[in-house]
């Protein structure tokens, strides 16, 4: 069914207004470009349909957002799944912070386009190595400045999963940019 | 957590996203999607038509057959599978059951969860509260609890993706289990079975009718499941099973995820999902840690400061038939994080081959694992102009192949034991991997941080 004229008008503007910032969010959560694109895309499809009923609420940022975030897990989680069957067999070798966060330096090497490591683009690229939950905390909290209770709520969690899921990511993160210290680079 | 790291953090996820640009019409891009969600209604709207046109006689009834090929899909008329394409995935069709009909139910239903999950089937009886729906993320999902509960009480169960034409799914309920396979239309067609596994390790199934009332089957029954499949004319394949508390069939969850864990829990959790998978007594099998050795170094057995440790475990039990289950698990430990990875599904094998080597690819032209109980050496006779491939020693059961043919039938496998001893010989197909019990779809894979 289709909007009447002026909820189109306001869905459009929802979309435009919107969309760099859901995809930016996506991204750091999926890690590629192209799936991040695709992931909002689907989302706001499955909004328009509601998308009466959810001005209605008055909340559509917060649901797009939720949507977006619980079925970018839901994919990274099965991706996961086929990725750890092989992760560490297929490179040879994989580095591990004291507390068992593994950074693949071949895949580092591989696709860094620049000689010298970045500390901000390997925190990037060290987020990617966080399970899936953790990786969507850290995003809300540090990139969509969400509180801790709206995090929570959003992913359907405690606050004090998300303090200790936040506790954690940053623990990784900072080993990852420590380890990148320690040895200068990653070649 | 020192200030200094957020604001690191914060500045470093906005630096990693700065280069993205908007697109150039995404509203475009969105109402493109809108408009492929409606044809595909439409088309459905269509096919139900179609498909309530007399299907009786197209459709075989296969009953009381072994079957080593199981994920073949039924077989069925070009006509049938026009009418099932039409169909579609069901993110279109219409809501069934008695319950998801009551137009109360439907609203509330919408208003929870509309956006993200639409509602296939909805029933409120002897088992209980059941709705099932399709999410946004393509998977079957389950909400269930007691009879006449609010929606906020049920339990949701996220489940397999589906991406056949029907949509199955088992849950436990008082007197057994509940079994409900969604089709198109109103096919009238379904089966369920459960494994029996044979003493030269074929798996035969026996296939039993479910009744169905307008494209829904629908059955409660008190046998095992097993490692069940459900087979309808429009697909054919594990179903999205509602486990309640315990694991997904394959899944060890270890704490802490050491040797002496998996050589005590570990094998008590295999040994009852071995049992679980076939419809067995537990008392009736008998299991044994086959092996618990380092992943080779090539393959990453340990990281440079010793942070995460790799390490592969196999298992094996004894049927009742005396045909084997074997399983095998990559493990990743270190403080604060592990992951236990199966490399290998529970495996049907005869009775006598509990050592028959695996190899596990990590990918095409990277080094493979050789997983071979008991054996010191496997060695590659090629046969006709087949490339030399040099003997693979194993450390503990588990070896490296560096550069794995392409085709294993060119070679014959030969394992040794420590003192020379040939173990025995296989054909080089017996290294690739199978799952007859379609172990993996339902799988999952267990990270623990």
């Amino acid at each position: 069914m289709a909007l009447k004229p002026e909820q189109e008008d306001d869905f459009r503007r929802f979309v435009e207004a919107h969309w760099l910032g859901l995809v930016r969010s996506a991204y750091l959560i999926v890690g590629e470009r192209g799936a991040a694109e695709d992931l909002v895309q689907q989302t706001l499809a499955s909004v328009y349909r509601h998308w009466d009923r959810r001005v209605r609420e008055g909340a559509p940022v917060a649901y797009v957002r939720k949507s977006l975030v619980n079925h970018a897990i839901s994919n990274a989680r099965r991706k996961r799944v086929a990725e750890s069957l092989f992760s560490g067999l297929a490179h040879g070798g994989r580095d591990g912070s004291p507390d068992g966060f593994d950074i693949d330096r071949h895949d580092i090497d591989r696709h860094d386009a620049y000689r010298g490591v970045d500390d901000r683009d390997l925190i990037v690229r060290a987020l990617r190595g966080l399970p899936p939950q953790m990786r969507a905390v850290v995003v809300l909290r540090y990139f969509d400045d969400l509180t801790e209770a709206a995090t929570a709520d959003l992913l359907g969690i405690s606050v004090g999963s998300v303090k200790s899921q936040t506790s954690r990511g940053l623990q990784r993160l900072r080993a990852a940019v420590s380890l990148s210290q320690s040895e200068g680079t990653f070649r | 957590m020192s200030l200094r790291l957020e604001h690191e953090v914060r500045a470093a996820l906005q630096a990693g996203t700065a280069r993205l640009t908007t697109s150039p019409d995404p509203y475009a891009r969105v109402m493109e999607t809108v408009a492929t969600h409606r044809r595909r209604r439409r088309a459905v709207v269509a096919g139900a038509g179609v498909a309530a046109l007399a299907l009786a006689g197209v459709i075989g009834v296969a009953a009381g057959l072994g079957d080593q090929q199981p994920d073949r899909n039924t077989p069925a008329t070009e006509e049938l599978q026009e009418r099932v394409t039409r169909w579609g995935l069901p993110f279109g069709w219409p809501a069934r059951g008695e319950l998801a009909t009551d137009a109360g139910f439907a609203d509330a239903f919408t208003r929870a969860f509309g956006g993200d999950h639409h509602l296939l089937y909805a029933e409120d009886g002897d088992a209980g509260r059941v709705a099932i729906a399709i999410s946004f993320a393509q998977e079957a999902v389950v909400f269930h609890g007691p009879r006449g509960a609010d929606l906020d009480e049920l339990a949701r169960v996220p489940g397999l993706l589906v991406d056949t034409k029907d949509v199955a799914v088992a849950l436990p309920v008082k007197d057994g289990h509940l079994i409900i396979a969604l089709m198109p239309g109103n096919l009238s067609d379904a089966q369920f079975s459960t494994p029996f596994v044979a003493r030269d390790g074929s798996v035969q199934r026996i296939w039993k009718q479910i009744p169905v009332d307008e494209g829904v089957a629908r059955m409660v029954t008190s046998e095992p499941l097993g490692v069940i499949r459900v087979r309808t004319p429009a697909g054919d394949g594990p179903p999205h099973v509602v486990v309640g508390a315990g694991a997904p069939l394959g899944t060890l969850t270890c704490s802490p995820c050491d040797s002496a864990w998996f050589a005590a829990e570990g094998l008590a959790e295999f040994h009852a999902q071995a049992a679980a998978a076939v419809g067995a007594e537990p008392d009736d099998v008998t299991a044994r840690l086959l092996l618990d050795a380092a992943l080779p170094t090539p393959l990453g057995t340990q990281s440079p400061d010793g942070g995460a440790h790799r390490r592969v475990i196999g298992y094996v039990a004894t049927l009742p038939s005396g045909g084997l289950l074997r399983a095998t698990y990559v493990t990743t430990t270190g403080p604060g994080a592990a992951t236990v990875a199966m490399v290998e599904p529970l495996r049907p094998l005869p009775a006598d081959d509990h050592a028959r080597p695996v190899l596990i690819p990590s990918g095409v032209g990277e080094p493979a694992l050789i997983v071979a109980p008991g054996s010191n050496r496997v060695a590659f006779t090629p046969r006709g102009a087949a490339a030399f491939l040099a003997d693979v020693i194993l450390t503990d059961g588990v070896g490296v192949l560096t550069d794995p043919p392409r085709d294993l039938a060119q070679y014959r496998i030969t394992s040794f034991e420590s003192d020379g001893t040939v173990l025995r010989t296989w054909h080089g197909t017996i290294l690739e991997t199978d799952d007859p019990l379609q172990v993996f779809n339902q799988y999952r894979n267990r990270s623990m941080t």
